[in-house]
């Protein structure tokens, strides 16, 4: 979960992270959470986990929390 | 900082010619091979900012937007990866007219540091004395596959219904273009860069050219990726020139604010002017 936060905070360019955990809301919560905002945190998944990510793979419901993202990287490497 | 076009078969090319002042010697020159639509943007401020500290050391640098980007002729619509190979030919011509007896060397980064090596590997006559690359893009066919991320994402984000890889595949097959978060891509381009993969370029030096490969990341990342190793392994096994540096900063190239690395600047520019070696 660390080291979601830690992506997301990076990628996001975010300040302070301290209360993030698993129900902390992402798309259509933060406003930095755009499309672009998508994009470099799949690309960062991609190049951090050395997996693939398929285009039908890519749904709203993947980051929908925190939680939800987690259990997408966590599903993706196993 | 001197702004001027370039003449590449026939377009203009718009440039930025940072000179190295009247006191300090004048030991090398770089041309920048930039990256692709909004990494560009993006990026700019670092690469100024890379300019005006490189000519203050003696190293002129020179900035270019190539053809169908920035303030260059022509449409991104227009654009073809070998009409950008000539830009930067043409502004080596330039720089060598006006750089008689100083080594050129070429500092791409992202895609622009793919397009270098490209260069640099299908042109025998080039004298380049260094290729600095910047966070390289290896893999062409899927930097495209995360650039067309964007209208995908786009299409999740809004709420209309998500646009499936294949229906884009379709557009560009009836219209030869597909437009990405603003930007007009040409089937011919996409192909092109489709096609490049750095693992299967045909690099070797004839002459003394130094390779160096660079790339930035936070804590707790403080290394190069692994499919960048490999392939520099790879590139060393071959007896090429490779040195590799891992910069602690932010990806300024991607980020929403804008962002600069000095650090990155100031290890590139030691490496190119050789300050440390021996040591």
């Amino acid at each position: 979960m660390n080291e979601i936060i830690t992506l997301v905070k990076e990628c996001l360019q975010l300040d302070d992270v301290s209360d993030f955990d698993q129900n902390t809301e992402l798309l259509g919560s933060i406003p930095e959470f755009d499309s672009m905002a998508i994009v470099t945190i799949l690309t960062t998944i991609e190049d951090n986990y050395g997996v693939m990510i398929e285009d039908d793979e890519i749904d709203a419901d993947v980051f929908e929390t925190l939680g939800t993202l987690m259990t997408f990287v966590q599903l993706k490497l196993s | 900082m001197q702004p001027q076009f370039i003449d590449s078969n026939g377009q203009s090319i718009f440039t930025i010619y940072f000179q190295v002042p009247e006191h300090v010697k004048h030991v090398k020159t770089l041309l920048v091979v930039p990256p692709f639509a909004e990494e560009m943007n993006k990026s700019r401020k670092m690469l100024s900012d890379f300019a005006r500290i490189a000519s203050a050391m003696g190293v002129a640098v020179l900035l270019v937007d190539l053809y169908g980007t920035g303030d260059s002729e022509g449409e991104l619509e227009q654009a073809t990866w070998q009409q950008w190979h000539q830009d930067v030919v043409s502004c080596l011509a330039w720089l060598r007219l006006n750089n008689p007896n100083v080594d050129i060397g070429l500092l791409g980064l992202r895609l622009g540091a793919t397009l270098a090596v490209d260069i640099f590997c299908k042109n025998e006559a080039l004298d380049i004395s260094d290729v600095v690359l910047w966070q390289p893009v290896i893999n062409g066919k899927q930097f495209v596959r995360q650039f067309l991320r964007l209208r995908l994402a786009a299409s999740v984000v809004g709420n209309g219904t998500k646009e499936s890889a294949a229906q884009l595949q379709h557009i560009l097959a009836e219209n030869g273009t597909l437009e990405v978060a603003g930007y007009m891509l040409n089937s011919q381009l996409i192909k092109d860069i489709e096609a490049i993969n750095l693992s299967s370029v045909n690099l070797n030096t004839k002459n003394k050219m130094r390779l160096s490969w660079y790339e930035i990341g936070m804590p707790p990342k403080k290394d190069l990726l692994p499919i960048s190793k490999k392939l520099v392994e790879e590139w060393q096994r071959r007896s090429l020139d490779v040195a590799t540096f891992f910069i602690e900063g932010i990806p300024y190239w991607s980020t929403q604010e804008i962002a600069t690395c000095e650090a990155l600047s100031v290890s590139t520019l030691h490496h190119v002017l050789g300050l440390y070696e021996g040591e």
